[in-house]
């Protein structure tokens, strides 16, 4: 029988808090609600017979959600599904598996949750018993199995379904590499059965090398469908320009929504001019990352004025590869180097301006002493060194975690960790000796509160 | 209700699984294993002959007080067993409704189907007690299969509701011991019907399990055929519960994944 799966314009809609009497009840009776979101959204794709098709995405893309609705655990708001052929889906199994009961009577059990026949199991046993290489424990209850013996017999009955469509979530994580080779092999024997197989992975190395085709959700609608490899490249591009500087990597920022990043790289732009930077000012950015600020400050300095350093080359190239790249910003000749020990006076030039946006929250105290020392060396007499710095009001009297808000969420600073937070005495200290004299602005607009500090070189040197 | 059974039987070699695995797994690791089927109406029975019986001197139609009781109280057991098992069932096994799709019904009538197994095993010695006090088999017993029909249609009507309810308000499976055991007391089980006033009468066997107790006591124990007029009533309501009941449970079972 040719398999096949098709989607059409296929919706799923789900409320967020569905607790309390009245959200249920209103649910029940499809009354529309502001706390609904469109888990997917108008998705259409046929996977076709022979195939194996991916579905990537980051978490919350909608991938789950698509194989619940093909498993038939959920239905979908609109659209249609025409699912033809057994469908077995190995999403999370082992929920079937009865505790108390041995190996050998899961079998059975499990088998006929997953749509098998005790005939059709029986002829099975065998082959399912070796495949989960569980032979001396079938009459051990289940409940003594380690977890990886838990998950090869479920997976060993599921796989033994001999289904038409297979629908598979990060199965391939289960067991140890001799087990996932079995398995591999077994997709592909049910490739060349010309059976459907829809793989949802995180692991793009795997999907990239097994899927023909693949599908990337990015809020449950579809961003690019076609070949596997395609897709997948595509994907990692996106995502590496996505990622933020190394030096900031805490994970708040990756969560963040393009436009409000965006918004906080211009807000880093405006602060500067208001600050009295000129389009004919040479700027320096510590820890420029993927250049989310730096765009708007090469945008609006003269050519050759802007030059940015990370530790994190492959930032450096996915900035300037896809974000000026993609602005037509190139031509503006930025300067851009990797390095991690702030060695800026290797550009031999001097800086009216130095910033370093979300930079000293990740720097243990050596390491900012090391930057401030460079930065003195290349600051001309009278220009200013703005750095963003999670503050510590009372200093070496509290070496406790300061746990702070960022939009209702709250995240932990330390004393002596990453994400650190320091005091203004600190900073003052370590300016002795050199020709900067710090002053904290404080709140310039930062959405997690992270404070200014500015740094002025004086106009002599001592 | 042709669309319920042609699930159940296109499903029932799972039914079948579920059933038999459920029961070996409740019987491992348990001394008196098969044998707590009896021990809960057999239990109820002893404390009634004495509370009811004994201090209370309740009539019980002319039978003895012990068969009397039991011949109800393993009736009302098997109603007890399922609805507290099925009610609760969907939620106690919403890792499996999340990942596997069968027709979520299959839960209910398998929680049925395994009080009607120890509803069996309690029969036997409903029929030891028979040849102990010497009370004859007449062929009324052959009514026994259909009141157990009407019982059982009404059982999963009952817990179709309870059960799809009870995933959005979980205060179905906290409120319904408390139910049971007020319904236990307006239904004839520790008392013949006799006992309640004439004027009282029409709307106490509005309990559908009024006409079902009476009926197998009349079987069983009198030898003459169940009351037409109280079955019938038990039969509309049963059916009536059913029809309701797994419309509900049709509605409720699309979006179940998505409350829980």
């Amino acid at each position: 029988m040719s398999s096949a799966v098709t989607l059409e314009h296929v919706s799923k809609r789900y409320r967020k808090n569905l607790k309390n009497f009245r959200n249920i009840i209103g649910y029940l009776l499809r009354l529309p609600s502001p706390q609904d979101f469109w888990a997917v959204d108008d998705l259409t794709f046929t996977a076709r017979p022979g195939e194996i098709f991916g579905i990537i995405g980051q978490n919350g893309a909608g991938k789950s959600t698509v194989l619940k609705i093909l498993a038939r655990v959920t239905k979908q708001t609109r659209g249609t599904v025409h699912v033809t052929g057994r469908v077995a889906a190995l999403i999370e199994i082992g929920a079937g598996l009865h505790p108390d009961l041995t190996g050998e009577e899961n079998i059975f059990l499990y088998g006929a949750i997953m749509g098998m026949s005790r005939k059709e199991l029986r002829q099975k046993f065998d082959a399912i018993v070796d495949f989960s290489e569980l032979a001396p424990w079938l009459q051990t209850p289940v409940r003594f199995y380690s977890s990886g013996m838990f998950l090869r017999l479920a997976f060993a009955i599921a796989i033994h379904t001999d289904p038409d469509i297979l629908l598979m979530d990060e199965i391939l994580a289960v067991g140890d590499e001799p087990f996932q080779k079995k398995c591999l092999a077994k997709m592909d024997a049910y490739r060349r059965q010309n059976k459907v197989i829809i793989l949802v992975s995180h692991n793009l190395g795997q999907v990239a090398r097994l899927c023909n085709r693949a599908l990337w959700l990015e809020n449950g609608r579809s961003v690019m469908l076609g070949e596997g490899t395609a897709v997948v490249n595509a994907y990692t591009k996106a995502m590496s320009a996505k990622t933020q500087g190394l030096m900031s990597d805490i994970p708040w920022y990756r969560r963040e929504v393009d436009g409000a990043w965006d918004e906080l790289g211009k807000k880093q732009l405006d602060f500067l001019v208001a600050h009295g930077l000129q389009p004919h000012h040479r700027l320096l950015e510590i820890g420029c990352g993927s250049l989310r600020g730096g765009v708007h400050f090469i945008e609006f300095l003269a050519p050759g004025g802007y030059y940015g350093v990370d530790k994190e080359a492959a930032l450096l190239a996915a900035g300037k590869e896809v974000e000026l790249e993609q602005k037509g910003l190139l031509q503006k000749a930025p300067t851009l180097k990797a390095m991690d020990d702030f060695n800026v006076p290797a550009f031999g030039q001097t800086f009216d301006y130095v910033w370093a946006h979300a930079v000293f929250i990740h720097l243990s105290l050596n390491h900012i002493i090391q930057c401030l020392m460079n930065v003195d060396r290349v600051l001309k007499p009278g220009g200013k060194f703005y750095a963003t710095f999670f503050e510590n009001p009372e200093g070496k009297q509290q070496l406790g975690p300061r746990v702070r808000q960022r939009d209702g969420s709250s995240f932990t600073t330390y004393f002596s960790k990453n994400p650190y937070h320091y005091d203004l005495a600190t900073f003052r200290w370590m300016c002795e000796g050199t020709s900067l004299q710090v002053e904290n602005l404080g709140d310039w607009g930062h959405p997690a509160h992270q404070q200014m500090l500015v740094f002025t070189k004086r106009p002599y040197v001592r | 209700m042709i669309q319920f059974c042609t699930n159940l039987y296109r499903h029932r070699e799972l039914l079948h699984e579920l059933v038999w695995s459920n029961i070996k797994a409740r019987y491992k690791q348990s001394i008196l294993g098969i044998g707590w089927a009896i021990v809960q109406p057999l239990a109820l029975m002893l404390v009634s002959v004495f509370i009811f019986s004994q201090v209370a001197k309740f009539p019980s139609d002319h039978f003895p007080y012990p068969i009397f009781a039991y011949t109800a109280l393993i009736a009302w057991t098997l109603l007890s067993t399922s609805l507290s098992s099925a009610v609760p069932s969907l939620v106690n096994n919403i890792s499996l409704l999340r990942k596997v799709y069968f027709p979520r019904e299959i839960f209910i009538v398998t929680n049925i189907l395994i009080a009607l197994v120890d509803y069996g095993i309690a029969a036997v010695l409903l029929v030891g007690m028979l040849v102990f006090y010497r009370i004859p088999l007449h062929a009324a017993i052959l009514y026994l299969p259909v009141i157990l029909l009407i019982q059982l249609i009404f059982m999963t009507g009952l817990s179709l509701v309870g059960a799809i309810v009870n995933v959005a308000f979980r205060d179905i499976a906290r409120g319904l011991p408390i139910l049971l055991q007020i319904w236990m007391l307006a239904s004839p089980v520790f008392y013949p019907i006799s006992m309640i006033p004439p004027q009282w009468r029409f709307w106490y066997s509005l309990n559908p399990m009024v006409g079902i107790i009476e009926g197998y006591r009349s079987i069983w124990l009198d030898g003459t055929a169940p009351a037409v007029d109280l079955l019938a009533i038990s039969l509309l309501e049963a059916v009536l519960m059913f029809v309701v009941g797994y419309a509900l449970f049709c509605r409720g079972e699309e979006v179940v994944n998505d409350i829980v």
